[in-house]
């Protein structure tokens, strides 16, 4: 069972100044926890006071292992998700979340068509044949973002010049409604720290 | 240890009874301890049992409800209804999913803990605190399940996650833990349950027991209220296991019950107490019977036991009472009856050594009757046979008037025999007379015995005296003829006393001493038989009182000395006297010397009046010295004084005492004392006279003599016996005797005395004849010795002699 940690989380913003127009800022994000800790798959995304709708490319959840693959996904709204069934055994995709409802019903190999998520926010996917099966999919209206690695850090590129409201989420967020904000000026790459306080999440697995 | 009964047979019959029933008894008791020990913990057992029991059954309820609740979690529609906010069909869902798990409790919460659908009736006053509890717990990994109390009401509820993939709700589902609990649990465990709960709602300070369900009748459970510990109603911490147990006895409607409170809930004030009980009564049940069984098995036992104690009792007692009885035959002399005993055992045993016994003691009994009553020398009876045969005879008379008559007889002077010839030859002479006597009777119907010594004792059946008399006179003929002695003869008398039953006498005892009366007379007789009369007795009875009279005389001075002077011949003078005692007897007045003298030599108490005539007579001859008459005087002694070892010692005494010269006392002994045992007699003399006293032969001539003896007798002095005094006038013989012993004692230096001087005659020729010393009734008569005195005074020789020169010879 994991201990609950505090999570203090100092990102260290580093910003190119250039011309705004010609230049894009990288801003590196640091998302630590309440002990200093580096936390690893939280989604960081900016989103820019104008909400622009480049849809992004497509996203794949691989099922392999009887496991999806990988745990946290992050796409911008209006993307398609494939899910391929990798396993010899087949499986049944399904997600209740507000965000997107949806159910892949029994299937092996790759289906026809992709799921699309156009609502931002968090999707839960769960196998109904295997109750350990998990994983998320944060969908965002930005096409500004990244997952942090195993140091807590990631790192958005090309952003524009401009205000931004800087968010960080994780699964394990102690209330859905405590996704991270920041209110950010992006003129040159920065390091900035989000902290998160994280509630002790145990990913179901295999027993 | 002291029984109380007396019986060999009812002290074993006792013992064992006693044995057995204690034994019995213990074993009862011990069993029925033991019964109602295993019966309580064999309760103790099933309550154990039956706690695990309920535990098992709440568990497995659980899980069931778990189970099946489960199923409707991870019914994807049901999911798929809880993530759509779908009420109704959630609860349809709920409502179906209750029904067929038939639970009374189903409920949807949210994964925050909020109540969000309900299905059928829900609890009274339903709080969620334990729900929150339980879905803590379940979520951590712990239990899915818990008992919660609403109301009183006790419930077993259980949380199931509703996973999507994560828990979006939970299921939470439950029972009411009603009687069908109890019985189901009651089923298993065969044990009475009940629910018992309580909540603080309203109560302040007394906990408030609430009898939520049971298997027995409410009003009997709720008396099992009262065991509950009072801490089990306190409150106690959330996190308190509940596995609180007590195990007591609990009395519900006068029954005992082994009851076991299980708590199984104490939180925040909700405490649910399961109550597990047994009837105790009821589990003994089965072994009342057997207990009833073995009561009667133990009556029936000591009944057998007391007959098998009977009876072994008897089997040891009965030989032995048969042995008493032989016993107490043998006790009175009869050796005739055997023992007989067949067994081989101790008993047998003891009987056939009691027989051989009964033999071995018959025969020394004959053994010891033989030498009782039988004289070895002699072969003939003993004494003791003889008075045993004359009570037989007696006691014959009673029954046939048979007139029997004794014989006693007595050989003549036998001991002279014995110590002439000594002890064997006497012995033999003695068997030979036995022989002659048995030749002579009638063996058949007369009894001859050795009545001892030298006497023998003959009892003729069927005789009168006047008969007796003529057996005894064959039996003097008989002996007439010598005894054979080795290769010489011997001769013997005897004399024979008669006396005759019934004549002489009723008493065995006296008719034996009458006989031996009549046998003492006998031997002065001729014939030397002599039939008792009555004349011989009187004496006899007068001689007895004289003999114990004697004694008394000499102790109270009844006796008093007499003197007889002696006058010299030539010179006419008083030289001595003569003392001679007189017995001033309180009843027959003045008794002579010879009424009582002979009988005192006879039975020894002689000794004591001569010791009491010396000592008058000295004392007298110390008052006539002490007077101006120096005379001695003459003392008669016994055979007995003569033997005395003590004579001169006495003598020596008695002078000291009267300080007197030797010569004053003189001692007179006849020649037969000195007989008796002359050797002695000699020594005692010698001694005496070398102490300077004077002695005297008395009665000369007369008794038995012997000159060798005479010569070497220290004596100074012969008397003449009376006898030949008193006839010198007619007699010539006598005048010759007289004469001669004159002349032989003055030849052999001895003075010699005359006694009996009775007239002037006789002192004429005695003094013719050249006699010393007179002594008669012519000079005087003895008289007491105060007169003497006198006497001396007056006396004067011309008194007697006046008219000597008128007469001659």
């Amino acid at each position: 069972m994991p201990n609950p940690f505090v999570c203090r989380v100092t990102a260290i913003i580093f910003l190119l100044i250039f011309s705004q127009q010609i230049q894009a800022v990288e801003l590196t994000i640091d998302v630590l926890d309440s002990t200093g800790s580096p936390i690893e798959n939280a989604v960081v995304y900016a989103e820019p006071e104008n909400k622009s709708s480049i849809p992004a490319a497509n996203a794949i959840i691989e099922q392999r292992g009887i496991q999806f693959n990988p745990l946290v996904s992050v796409v911008q709204a209006g993307t398609d998700v494939t899910f391929p069934n990798f396993d010899s055994v087949r499986h049944h995709v399904y997600s209740f979340s507000p965000a997107k409802t949806f159910e892949l019903k029994l299937y092996s190999g790759v289906p026809t068509s992709p799921v699309k998520f156009d609502k931002a926010g968090t999707v839960v996917l769960g196998c109904n044949i295997h109750d350990y099966m998990v994983a998320f999919i944060h969908v965002v209206d930005t096409p500004y973002f990244a997952k942090t690695n195993k140091l807590g850090k990631a790192v958005l590129r090309d952003l524009p010049n401009g205000n931004y409201t800087l968010k960080a989420w994780h699964y394990a967020l102690a209330k859905e409604k405590e996704i991270v904000e920041k209110q950010v000026l992006v003129k040159e790459s920065q390091t900035i720290v989000m902290p998160l306080s994280l509630k002790p999440f145990m990913i179901p697995s295999k027993k | 240890m002291k029984l109380p009964f007396k019986s060999l047979q009812s002290r074993i019959i006792f013992l064992f009874v006693t044995l057995i029933l204690a034994v019995q008894f213990m074993g009862f008791i011990a069993i029925w301890v033991s019964i109602n020990k295993n019966a309580r913990v064999a309760i103790k057992e099933q309550l154990g049992i039956g706690e695990k029991v309920l535990r098992t059954v709440i568990i497995r309820r659980g899980e069931n409800l778990t189970l099946s609740a489960r199923i409707l979690a991870t019914d994807y529609g049901f999911r798929q209804a809880i993530a759509s906010n779908d009420s109704e069909t959630i609860q349809s869902a709920l409502e179906n999913s209750g029904s067929r798990i038939e639970s009374d409790v189903n409920m949807l919460y949210s994964p925050e803990g909020a109540r969000q659908v309900v299905s059928g009736s829900l609890p009274i006053n339903l709080i969620d605190e334990p729900i929150h509890q339980l879905i803590e717990t379940a979520q951590s990994g712990g239990e899915s399940f818990k008992i919660a109390v609403f109301e009183g009401v006790p419930y077993l509820l259980v949380a199931v996650p509703v996973k999507a993939p994560l828990t979006i709700a939970w299921i939470i589902t439950g029972f009411e833990i009603d009687d069908n609990w109890a019985n189901r649990i009651q089923d298993v465990s065969l044990l009475e349950v009940s629910f018992i709960t309580k909540n603080n709602r309203n109560s302040a300070g007394k906990a408030q027991w609430n009898l939520s369900s049971s298997t027995m009748n409410r009003a009997l459970a709720q008396e099992s209220i009262s065991g509950i510990p009072n801490s089990w109603s306190q409150a106690s911490d959330k996190n308190t296991t509940p596995s609180n147990v007590l195990d007591t006895e609990v009395s519900v409607q006068g029954l005992d019950y082994g009851t076991r409170y299980v708590q199984l809930l104490n939180q925040d004030n909700h405490v649910l107490v399961a109550v597990l009980q047994r009837s105790i009564s009821e589990s003994l049940a089965p072994y009342f019977t057997l207990q009833l069984n073995l009561l009667v098995l133990t009556i029936i036992g000591a009944f057998v036991f007391v007959a098998g104690s009977v009876l072994t009792a008897k089997r040891i007692t009965q030989p032995l009472t048969a042995l008493v009885e032989t016993a107490e035959q043998l006790e009175k002399g009869d050796y005739s009856k055997p023992v007989l005993s067949n067994s081989t055992d101790e008993i047998g045993h003891l009987s056939r050594t009691f027989d051989r016994m009964r033999e071995a003691v018959a025969e020394r009994e004959q053994k010891i009757s033989k030498l009782a009553y039988w004289d070895e020398l002699t072969q003939l009876p003993n004494r003791a046979f003889f008075t045993d045969q004359l009570l037989k005879f007696s006691e014959n008379y009673q029954q046939n008037q048979q007139t029997f008559s004794v014989l006693m007889m007595d050989l003549d002077r036998f001991k002279h025999v014995n110590d002439v010839l000594g002890h064997s030859a006497a012995d033999q002479l003695l068997a030979g007379v036995a022989e002659r006597l048995k030749q002579s009777c009638k063996s058949e119907t007369d009894i001859v015995a050795r009545l001892g010594g030298d006497e023998f004792g003959i009892i003729l059946a069927n005789t009168d005296a006047e008969l007796a008399l003529t057996v005894a006179k064959r039996l003097q003929q008989a002996l007439e003829t010598p005894i054979a002695l080795n290769d010489t003869f011997v001769d013997l008398s005897a004399g024979v006393g008669i006396a005759n039953y019934p004549a002489h006498t009723n008493d065995i005892e006296v008719l034996l001493s009458r006989a031996e009366i009549a046998m003492y007379a006998a031997k002065n007789t001729a014939g030397g038989v002599a039939i008792y009369h009555g004349g011989l007795d009187v004496a006899n009875d007068e001689n007895l009182s004289l003999v114990s009279e004697i004694k008394l005389a000499v102790e109270q001075n009844q006796l008093c000395l007499f003197v007889q002077p002696k006058i010299d011949f030539v010179t006419g003078k008083l030289l001595s006297v003569e003392a001679l005692v007189r017995w001033n007897h309180p009843e027959r007045g003045m008794v002579f010397p010879d009424m009582f003298i002979p009988f005192a030599e006879q039975t020894g108490h002689i000794g004591k009046i001569s010791y009491w005539m010396l000592s008058e007579a000295a004392r007298y001859a110390a008052i006539w010295q002490s007077q101006g008459l120096p005379v001695a005087v003459a003392v008669n002694l016994s055979a007995r004084d003569l033997i005395d070892i003590e004579l001169p010692h006495k003598l020596k005494q008695i002078l000291d005492k009267h300080q007197l010269q030797a010569s004053s006392i003189s001692l007179e002994i006849t020649e037969s004392s000195i007989m008796d045992d002359p050797e002695r007699a000699l020594e005692t003399v010698e001694r005496i006279a070398k102490m300077g006293i004077q002695l005297s032969i008395d009665d000369f001539g007369t008794g038995y003599s012997s000159l060798a003896y005479l010569k070497r007798l220290p004596v100074s002095e012969l008397k003449i016996d009376r006898s030949f005094v008193m006839n010198i006038e007619r007699d010539q013989d006598d005048v010759t005797i007289v004469k001669s012993t004159i002349e032989l004692g003055h030849n052999l230096g001895l003075k010699v005395v005359a006694e009996g001087i009775e007239n002037q005659n006789v002192w004429n020729i005695l003094k013719r004849m050249g006699c010393d010393y007179g002594q008669g009734y012519y000079m005087s008569k003895p008289m007491a010795a105060d007169q003497l005195l006198e006497w001396a005074e007056n006396w004067d020789l011309t008194n007697i002699e006046t008219s000597l020169d008128n007469q001659t010879a």
